[in-house]
């Protein structure tokens, strides 16, 4: 009867019973036995049964087998969903199984463990409120309305430094089975999606640079700051000076750097109460709830000394500013306000637009010195020498080419505050893009001097290291396309460093200069500059 | 003689459904069986088999059809016993027979088929769902 010895191997005592009862029905001694017609029947009814009972085994084992697989399976797929899922019974506690995540979520085993508790493991208002609702969804019979977030179901939790997002759904459970029905929770870790908005709105109100607060944030909060609201407040509005100057000669990333010193500075003096917003590019912008005139012109002296006491890097950070002061609480003058603000702060820009030039050529000077880019005997010499040979050259002394002159004498290098020190302090013949980085110092002067306003001392600085015959820099500018002072600071400047020890030479004598500026007329010089210098220079009882 | 009614159950999650047709000769037992108590579940349905069994002529075709994801192991026992009924119908002349279909996706289906058809004389035919 067996399909395969193996089909049967759990009922070998069964079939050893049922072949020796067969045997036993094939003896004659039994043939006349009464009880032999049911002995037979009960001998066919339990092979009968054998056979059912074998294949219904082998179609449970394969149902069992399969539902294992499919199993595995559900829990591959759950583990790998890169969400916790979870159920919680009547009790709210969490029911196993349960999904990987939702143990890297909680840091460990969670079967068993109260829900609430999970969650919300400081807050007792929370967990009570939920479970609460909860217990509500429990009880609802399918057709009721579902319990909603609007209801007051948290839609996350923190933990662990990460962002969960919560989904409920209420589950019946299958029929038959008689549990009771649960909440299955879904577990979506939002932390980087919950940064990247956080991260958005930051941008939306704030200013990337200096973290301060933009545009968009001081309009909302200026109207929301309308009529009624508290009085006094007080606006100012500052300007920064020098930013183009360092954007130009230092390159934006000093002057980001200028900007975001500035605004910590702002911030700092100001404080939390303040909002400090950075209006424009180089505008900034400080509310002041609460602040009276007097209270506000306070606050102002006090951000002026925080400006002078910071550091000059790679210029000294000062502003031109402007205020107003809201009193009348019933009114919307906030137009008026920012127009008075802003008219004081441009007034006072202008006011002290030359002072602030000096000071910025007078701070530039000193840093030339203190890097030693610049000598002060140095400049001195020049400035003398080149204004004896403007005068003989017929340059008047009270002339703005004569102003422009003594500028030109200590800012002639200026460009080269901003070469890397590296290169300008590099001993021994330049490598060609080392060369390249040198020779853009007349163009970085050039800018420099213009951000100054200083229009012709910038084309001078441009052209000193232009030669009469053309092989100079930047341009190879020839003869008279080269101005006139940029030629005269040409000779002056190459006399005063032959007679003077370098580094890597000494000096030579006053003689061997002057021939050598001789030799150099038409070429390297201006022929008439050099044969009027020379001549100047040999006269007797010069000094230099 | 009285008439054998139609009988008519619906599927439940744990019992499968069953429209047993007598006039139209349309037999079929569709859905997951794991009642608590199957043999109560199905042992109305094995009196009304042997009812409809004893009434089919033998003009009349009949086939039943199958379709049982997963079924228990009392359920199987009252299977075994149904198609046993329908096999003793057939070899009484009648034309009796079964139509299994099983979800390809799920490989034990087709292994229950087997089993159950094993040992089985009368028509048998286990066919895919999607052949349908």
């Amino acid at each position: 009867m067996a399909k395969s010895s193996k089909d049967y191997e759990a009922f070998g005592e069964e079939l050893q019973t049922l072949y020796a009862a067969r045997q036993e029905l094939q003896e004659a001694e039994y043939a006349g036995n009464a009880l032999r017609p049911g002995y037979e029947r009960l001998s066919a009814r339990y092979e009968k049964l054998l056979r059912e009972m074998n294949k219904v085994l082998r179609i449970s084992d394969s149902q069992s087998l399969a539902l294992l697989r499919m199993e595995s399976e559900l829990s591959v797929l759950l583990d790998n969903a890169m969400q916790g899922f979870l159920t919680v019974d009547r009790t709210l506690k969490v029911q196993k199984p349960y999904s990987a995540e939702c143990r890297r979520i909680f840091g460990g085993k969670i079967g068993g463990a109260s829900v609430t508790e999970l969650m919300w493991p400081d807050d007792p208002d929370t967990r009570a409120k939920v479970e609460r609702l909860m217990e509500r969804m429990l009880s609802a019979q399918a057709d009721e309305s579902e319990v909603r977030y609007s209801d007051g179901l948290p839609n996350s939790f923190q933990r662990g430094g990460l962002r969960i997002r919560i989904d409920y759904k209420r589950i019946a459970m299958p029929e038959g089975t008689g549990d009771d029905p649960r909440i299955m929770l879904i577990l979506t870790d939002i932390t980087e999606q919950y940064k990247s908005k956080e991260q958005l709105e930051f941008l939306s109100t704030h200013d990337p640079l200096t973290g301060m607060f933009n545009r968009n944030y001081v309009e909302k909060w200026i109207s929301d700051f309308g009529p009624g609201s508290p009085r006094p407040v007080s606006l100012i509005m500052a300007d920064m000076n020098g930013l183009k100057l360092v954007n130009d000669v230092f390159g934006h990333l000093n002057g980001d750097q200028l900007l975001t010193r500035a605004g910590g500075i702002i911030r700092q003096t100001f404080g939390e109460s303040a909002v400090c917003a950075r209006w424009g590019g180089d505008e900034f912008l400080v509310l002041l709830p609460g602040a009276d005139a007097e209270a506000c012109a306070e606050r102002i002296r006090r951000l002026r000394e925080a400006f002078e006491s910071a550091d000059a890097a790679p210029i000294p950070i000062s502003m031109a500013i402007g205020c107003a002061t809201l009193a009348d609480p019933g009114r919307e003058e906030w137009g008026p306000l920012f127009q008075q603000a802003e008219k004081e702060m441009y007034k006072t820009k202008l006011l002290e637009s030359r002072a602030i030039r000096k000071k910025l050529i007078a701070e530039i000077t000193e840093a030339m010195y203190a890097r030693g880019i610049e000598d002060r005997s140095h400049v001195s010499r020049l400035t003398a020498l080149a204004e004896g040979l403007a005068l003989r050259i017929g340059i008047s002394p009270e002339s703005p080419a004569m102003s422009t002159l003594a500028l030109l004498a200590g800012l002639h290098d200026v460009g080269n505050i901003a070469i890397p020190q590296e290169v300008y302090r590099h001993d021994g013949p330049l490598a060609a893009d080392q060369w390249d980085i040198v020779r853009t110092h007349s163009e970085i002067g050039y800018r420099l001097a213009f951000s100054l306003g200083e229009p012709a001392l910038a084309e001078a600085i441009l052209s000193v290291h232009e030669n009469w015959d053309g092989s100079g820099y930047p341009y190879g500018l020839r003869g008279e396309q080269i101005p006139e002072l940029s030629r005269l600071m040409a000779v002056v400047d190459a006399f005063d460093a032959m007679t003077h020890d370098r580094p890597h030479r000494p000096a030579m004598t006053r003689e061997s200069a002057l021939a050598e500026i001789r030799l150099g007329a038409g070429s390297k010089f201006d022929p008439r500059l050099a044969e009027v210098f020379a001549a100047w220079m040999s006269e007797p009882f010069v000094e230099t | 003689m009285v008439s054998i009614r139609h009988v008519y159950i619906e599927g439940t999650r744990s019992t499968p459904e069953v429209d047993f047709d007598p006039e139209l000769h349309v037999l079929s037992i569709r859905g997951q069986s794991y009642p608590e108590n199957a043999f109560a579940f199905y042992e109305p349905l094995l009196k009304w088999l042997d009812e409809y069994l004893a009434d089919l002529n033998a003009e009349s075709t009949v086939e039943i059809e199958l379709q049982l994801p997963y079924i228990n192991t009392t359920s199987t026992k009252c299977f075994l016993m149904m198609l046993e009924k329908l096999d003793e119908a057939f070899k009484q002349g009648k034309q009796v027979g079964v139509r299994w279909l099983y979800d390809e996706d799920n490989e034990s289906e087709l292994e229950c088929a087997e089993e159950f058809k094993e040992d089985l004389l009368l028509p048998f035919r286990i066919l895919p769902k999607t052949a349908e």
